[in-house]
């Protein structure tokens, strides 16, 4: 993390990689069975959190207690969230209650967040992510400069954060 | 969306990462209220031969008493806690009880330029509340409220400390009656603001 924040984007990028599955580990403690299926949200979401928010950790410090705490918090929120919406499920409709599926619905919330961003904004999280794009490959397909794809590429990030966290539209279970 | 996915495309983001800065957007916050009052209100006419008798002493002690009270329990906090509050409701209270002996001693709490007072310390807040939230947005804060409620009254603080060298209202129960309202404004408004814009 540390060279991270110093630009090294490999060692980046191998951080987060390997935090996320400490995250998960801790996501699923601080979640009730009934709510398993929003670990993947959870974690997804901390990682964004910490990504836009990593110039605050205080680097004299050990980063995994900053995370606990980003992670927890995290999971609180969504819970609030998912009870406000959904406030009563019937069991009949989770008869595999308990059972250990890959979940479908996993990175849901976030896939949802991403719906709402400007098809730019979105396309521009997706070039990165699915497709592994490098900056020229990228900028020559939206047309814009690097300096300004990098920018684009940011702003899009935190509105996908905002849209995350406000989430006005969001049903968890249909 | 795959998580690996999320990792790739953040990894991707070289936008350097942005730090909060809380010290320096403060000082900066403040020495635009100064620039403010200076400007807008300038400083009472009788400033130095005030600043020699002892209930305008008393009135700046006791913007910059609150003042410091507001920053130690602001950096106080540890992170990921809630902030003790009791120090504020003893304060408070300590507050109240003064402003009552005051006032049952013949001092006068409404003076010439309640309202004035009343709005200025808000509005002469807001750089410093500006700024403070600027940063503090890139900071992770569980309890948003909380920590909005806070700056907003350090923010107040030095908003009153810097206006006490406009008003000219000596009167201790005017000014713990007025300023310490003006100083709950900018809490609620910082309140208000940390609700919206702060978040984990």
């Amino acid at each position: 993390m540390r060279k991270g924040l110093v630009g090294d984007r490999r060692a980046y990028a191998q951080c987060l990689s390997l935090l996320a599955p400490r995250m998960r580990a801790m996501a699923r403690r601080d979640l009730a069975l009934v709510h398993a299926n929003l670990v993947e949200d959870v974690v997804q979401e901390a990682l964004l959190s910490i990504h836009l928010k990593r110039g605050s950790w205080d680097q004299t410090r050990p980063l995994l207690p900053w995370v606990r705490i980003i992670v927890k918090h995290k999971a609180i929120d969504l819970v609030r969230l998912v009870r406000s919406k959904a406030p009563h499920e019937p069991i009949d409709d989770h008869a595999d209650i308990g059972a250990q599926t890959s979940d479908p619905l996993a990175g849901l919330h976030l896939e949802q967040a991403l719906g709402r961003l400007s098809e730019k904004d979105a396309a521009l999280v997706r070039g990165h992510a699915v497709e592994g794009l490098d900056a020229e490959t990228l900028s020559i397909k939206f047309g814009m400069a690097p300096g300004a794809l990098r920018v684009a590429l940011h702003r899009a990030l935190r509105r996908l954060a905002d849209m995350a966290r406000k989430d006005e539209e969001w049903k968890p279970m249909s | 969306m795959e998580t690996d996915e999320l990792i790739a495309a953040l990894a991707a983001d070289a936008t350097p990462a942005k730090r909060p800065r809380l010290i320096a957007r403060a000082v900066i916050g403040a020495l635009c209220t100064v620039v403010l009052v200076l400007v807008l209100y300038g400083l009472r006419p009788d400033l130095i031969e005030a600043l020699k008798s002892g209930p305008v002493q008393a009135k700046h002690f006791f913007t910059l008493f609150v003042l410091v009270g507001l920053t130690w329990l602001l950096t106080r906090a540890p992170f990921g806690e809630r902030a003790n509050m009791r120090p504020l409701w003893i304060a408070g209270t300590a507050i109240v009880v003064l402003w009552g002996g005051a006032a049952a001693m013949g001092s006068d709490p409404m003076g010439q330029t309640a309202l004035a007072c009343l709005v200025s310390i808000p509005l002469l807040a807001l750089p410093v509340i500006g700024l403070m939230f600027a940063g503090l947005r890139h900071r992770v804060e569980p309890f948003a409220a909380e920590r909005g409620f806070l700056t907003g009254l350090f923010a107040g603080a030095v908003s009153a400390s810097i206006y006490a060298v406009h008003c000219i209202e000596d009167a201790p129960a005017f000014y713990l009656l007025w300023y310490t309202a003006g100083i709950a404004v900018s809490g609620a408004i910082g309140h208000l603001i940390g609700k919206r814009v702060l978040s984990v």
